[in-house]
């Protein structure tokens, strides 16, 4: 059934993924300017679709891939962008590589690659 | 990792920048009780009719209705549609729930990537979307999730979301719906194989005289397994030329892949930059930018700043874009560019990257 948006819903909508698109947005494009933009369009998005996603974790993924893929509208990620968005995903939101992979799309074993060239250079630092 | 979790940590939107996103989202809330003041109708136009000069061994009817779908998307002039005819393979795997059938009608591609139609339509040849007023307005049609997995029983599979596919015009009363979905990027030649794709729940939006603003389901979580084949256009052009590119010619780059199909074009090429070329080309009248700070962004610019386009041989040109990847470290850029429209290869006189002009071979 699809949710109807009172205050509570808004609320709710802000508070769990708010943050995570300024990350994930920051993980791509290496900058916050924009980000309260790119949210808001992601959260009315989210809104306009009216996509019924009952089960939380069905949902996160739904604002994930939205993020990455307006980030990929917006520029080319290089290599090191998309380590930090492979770190982002699995170290800071806690996804499988399979998970991860299916909001970058691509491999599961690209994903592990790009975690292990970022632990590198984190190691470096 | 430290680092990195420090820096994550500390972005957050501060609790008043939150509030005023809540109040943006509740003023923003479709309003669900206003009635239309003026009807509306839709205008929908239908695919065109497919061109005559489709090759002989393209003439099973399932493949024409295929290509009819796919020149709503790819193009529907005769040249195009006969490239179609050509590149498509037709799959007709399906699967049914609910009452409406998912079928994966054909696929297409080439090195850098693929293309693929769908069908979903209702088994009792009734409208897809029930109970809606025929001249109802439709909009934001999507599926809830969607999934592609090619070789989805191995170890090494490959995931692509299935989260924007374009739809063709649709009606009310249409008793099916098609669409398609395109994926390009570098290495793609591993797309082949055993497939699986899986939707879940149809939706669109509808507006009338009638009724208020609200969406309409179809129901059903449809998951079909097929082969992924197709066969590849793609030609490989010359390489190991040398061009100039960017501000003042300060780019500098050696071809090292080049191909070409009538879905996509991909290059690779190394580059240097030439920082003098660059701080000779400031000029403080034009930006409020600080000599070091303009110079390190045009320097960041010179790949975008190349431009690269097909030159056609009725006098236009197609810029491709700026799609692709690129290795800042070891100074290789790679550029992925699919058309929006097919383009035959024989409409092609030659590709321009930078200075350099690369004939296209004719066959």
């Amino acid at each position: 059934m699809r949710p109807t948006l009172d205050r509570r819903e808004a609320e709710r909508l802000v508070n769990t993924y708010a943050d995570s698109i300024l990350r994930l947005s920051y993980a791509c494009l290496g900058d916050t300017q924009g980000a309260q933009a790119l949210c808001q369009t992601i959260l009315r998005q989210r809104l306009e679709q009216g996509a019924c996603l009952d089960d939380p974790a069905k949902e996160r993924l739904w604002f994930l891939r939205a993020t990455f893929r307006a980030c990929q509208k917006h520029t080319t990620l290089d290599p090191a962008a998309k380590g930090r968005v492979a770190w982002f995903l699995c170290e800071g939101e806690g996804l499988s590589h399979r998970e991860a992979a299916r909001v970058m799309g691509g491999f599961p074993g690209t994903v592990a690659a790009l975690l292990q060239e970022t632990d590198g250079e984190e190691g470096a630092r | 990792m430290k680092d990195y979790r420090s820096q994550f940590d500390a972005l957050r939107f501060s609790p008043e920048e939150k509030q005023a996103m809540v109040e943006s989202l509740l003023a923003a809330a479709p309003e669900t009780r206003r009635r239309m003041s003026h009807k509306k109708r839709v205008h929908v136009l239908i695919a065109a009719v497919i061109a005559a000069a489709l090759c002989a061994a393209c003439a099973s009817g399932a493949l024409q209705a295929a290509i009819q779908s796919l020149s709503f998307f790819l193009g529907n002039q005769p040249e195009q549609t006969q490239v179609l005819g050509e590149m498509a393979q037709p799959i007709g795997a399906s699967v049914t729930d609910n009452g409406v059938t998912l079928t994966v009608d054909a696929v297409l591609g080439d090195k850098n990537g693929y293309a693929i139609l769908y069908t979903l339509s209702r088994d009792d040849g009734g409208p897809l979307l029930q109970n809606v007023d025929p001249d109802a307005n439709l909009y934001n049609i999507h599926f809830d999730d969607g999934l592609l997995t090619i070789d989805p029983d191995s170890d090494n599979f490959y995931i692509s979301p299935v989260c924007d596919p374009l739809f063709t015009a649709f009606r009310p009363t249409d008793n099916a719906i098609h669409f398609f979905e395109e994926w390009i990027g570098p290495n793609m030649e591993q797309m082949n194989g055993p497939a699986r794709v899986s939707l879940q729940n149809f939706r669109a939006g509808i507006v009338s005289m009638e009724i208020e603003k609200e969406e309409v389901a179809v129901e059903g979580n449809w998951t079909v397994d097929f082969q992924m084949t197709y066969q590849d256009s793609s030609i490989e052009l010359p390489i190991g030329q040398t061009f100039h590119g960017g501000t003042n010619g300060a780019l500098t780059g050696q071809i090292k892949e080049l191909r070409l199909s009538p879905l996509s074009l991909y290059v690779t090429y190394s580059y240097q930059i030439d920082e003098e070329k660059i701080a000779e080309a400031y000029d403080p009248a034009m930006t409020v930018e600080p000599k070091e700070e303009w110079i390190k962004n045009e320097i960041d610019c010179q790949n975008v700043e190349t431009a690269i386009f097909l030159n056609l041989k009725d006098g236009t040109r197609e810029d491709t874009g700026f799609n692709g990847d690129r290795d800042s470290e070891n100074k290789i850029e790679t550029r992925s560019s699919a058309f929006s429209e097919i383009i035959p290869l024989d409409t092609i006189e030659s590709i321009s990257i930078g200075d350099l002009t690369i004939p296209v071979p004719q066959s």
